[in-house]
């Protein structure tokens, strides 16, 4: 069956299972804008002391706009592959999946395209409406979409590699609810869903440049005002969108590389 | 049936306590109050010895919990850091606050607002019907069995969090005993929350977003009373009193006024009686999806 023949197939299979989850899906309706009202309230009330008008660089309007397509972003770039790698593995399913003729990681890409592009319509677009309600369209003006776009599909992959590693953990210790939760709390610092990484210490930020981990949020957020600056380190977007992409490259070869390692460990041993 | 003799309902929808003809004396009901409280620690220690089947995991689980707790002092550092601040409070009575509230949120994730996922879990998979058969009140049993092992990371954090701002503050200047007061009633918030939850999924069965949205509005917990605006200041002291979880407990501790606090203590024990009279209802009104 040819490559392409087999994608489609994937594809399709994988939009109908994701259209199970529509109902919970839709409730991101609720959550999104919540969570950006609720990062709304504290940061108006640190601005609201600051004479300045600016932190970190960052202007009220500029947080706000931060947190909103951060929101936003996340719908994007969500990624379960570590969740579903760790109960394949325990439960011995992946079995099943190594006997088909595709890569295992290729089909959780496939799948999570189709899960992305669903959440596109029933999350993305319908939270954008409900945010520029309750903050204003003018929140999405002067927005660089090519260089958002190009930067969200980085991210997309960074996440996955950065997941599937922290998935195939399972294949040496089964059960690794732990280790996600740790993995989760630190990319959560790391990636700047907390805070824009410019506004942490100057040492900090050098690091930070040199990890994936801010191509996953950071970095499309600072696609989108079409600056970037980190550590010192200031560079053009397309010089970003090229350091971003060979960060990514190297990191698939690493999962990849990772995964023939650690497949030879799998004994298929289910509950 | 006699309501008299000690068997329960052959209808395993009711919900009754186990009645016997003793348990109308006082004496008795608090020997079955303390029964219930050994079910309840061995059942916990029961929930320990199956989690540690996976020892390093659940380490792993117990140490991210505990980190948790210093991303929001972390975020208020790198924000004073940055040249922000929050009017009228210092950074140390900012973590003092962020510490009372990891404290309190932890402790009640480990042992109330777990029932939402416990009741989650089993209503899914059709093995709620299990707890219905035991001879016990359900909804206590439904709190001994959904106890979370890991969330004690959280707890633990944010009593180091809550010692750690006292320290760098030089003590405190108000009563620990209305500071443990306010601790009771938080306790109480949360299981009010708790048990309405847990009522929402024996009703709607699929509800894991609302803890999302939980999530998202606990985070204000963490900051003073006064950054938010009169209205939004009234509702988190009335009809969602989060402001018992850190803000009123800080307060007193740091010996600062507590304005609208007896208020949101009013509401909080009408907020429990009420999540406590849902959840019956619903309980009432659950089917099982089977097995």
């Amino acid at each position: 069956m040819g490559f392409f023949r087999k994608t489609a197939a994937l594809v399709l299979i994988s939009l109908k299972e994701t259209m199970r989850w529509r109902i919970v899906m839709m409730l991101s309706l609720l959550t999104g804008p919540m969570y950006m009202i609720v990062s709304y309230v504290i940061w108006a009330a640190i601005y609201s002391v600051n004479t300045q008008g600016v932190i970190g660089g960052y202007t009220f309007n500029d947080i706000v706009t931060y947190y909103v397509m951060g929101t936003l972003t996340y719908y994007l770039i969500y990624d379960a592959v570590d969740d579903e790698l760790e109960e394949d593995v325990l439960e011995g399913r992946l079995t099943t999946y190594l006997l088909k003729p595709y890569h295992y990681l290729g089909f959780h890409i496939v799948y999570k395209l189709s899960h992305r592009s669903i959440a596109f319509l029933i999350e993305f677009i319908p939270v954008i409406l409900i945010a520029g309600m309750i903050f204003g369209f003018k929140q999405f003006q002067g927005i660089h979409l090519l260089n958002y776009a190009a930067a969200v599909v980085i991210a997309f992959f960074t996440s996955f590699f950065l997941h599937a590693l922290i998935g195939m953990l399972a294949f040496w210790f089964y059960k690794i609810n732990g280790m996600k939760w740790l993995y989760r709390i630190l990319v959560r610092l790391l990636q700047g869903s907390l805070m824009p990484l410019s506004m942490m210490p100057l040492l900090v930020q050098k690091v930070l440049f040199f990890l994936p981990f801010q191509f996953i949020l950071f970095v499309p957020l600072q696609a989108i005002k079409g600056e970037y600056t980190l550590g010192g380190f200031s560079l053009s977007i397309p010089q970003l969108l090229l350091y971003g992409i060979c960060q990514t490259v190297v990191l698939g070869f690493i999962t990849f590389a990772v995964w023939k390692i650690a497949i030879r460990k799998y004994t298929g041993a289910g509950q | 049936m006699n309501k008299n003799n000690i068997t329960r309902s052959s209808n395993v929808r009711s919900s009754s306590l186990v009645r016997t003809p003793e348990a109308s004396n006082p004496k008795s009901r608090i020997a079955v109050f303390c029964k219930y409280v050994l079910l309840h620690i061995e059942v916990v220690k029961l929930g320990f010895a199956s989690r540690l089947a996976y020892r390093t995991d659940f380490f792993f689980s117990v140490f991210a919990f505990f980190l948790l707790q210093f991303v929001g002092p972390l975020f208020v550092l790198f924000v004073y850091n940055a040249g922000g601040s929050f009017p009228g409070w210092t950074k140390e009575q900012i973590l003092l606050l962020q510490g009372v509230t990891n404290m309190v949120k932890g402790f009640s994730w480990m042992s109330l607002v777990c029932i939402l996922w416990g009741t989650h879990r089993r209503v899914r998979y059709g093995k709620f019907d299990l707890l219905l058969l035991r001879p016990v009140n359900t909804l206590w049993y439904v709190f001994m069995v959904s106890f979370d092992e890991e969330d004690i990371g959280q707890f633990v954090g944010g009593i180091v969090l809550t010692i750690a701002a006292l320290v760098l503050l030089g003590g405190w200047n108000g009563s620990i005993l209305l500071f443990f007061a306010i601790i009771l009633v938080a306790l109480l918030f949360f299981f009010g929350i708790g048990v309405l939850l847990s009522a929402l999924t024996l009703r709607f069965v699929e509800t894991r977003r609302l803890a999302e949205i939980l999530d998202s509005l606990l985070m204000l917990s963490g900051y003073p009373r006064q950054i938010y605006s009169p209205g939004v200041a009234s509702f988190f002291s009335t009809f969602f009193p989060l402001f018992v979880v850190g803000f009123y407990p800080a307060s007193a501790l740091l010996g600062l006024p507590l304005n609208g606090v007896w208020l949101a203590v009013g509401c909080t024990i009408l907020l429990a009686i009420i999540s406590v009279i849902v959840w019956y209802r619903a309980l009432r009104g659950y089917q099982s999806a089977g097995g």
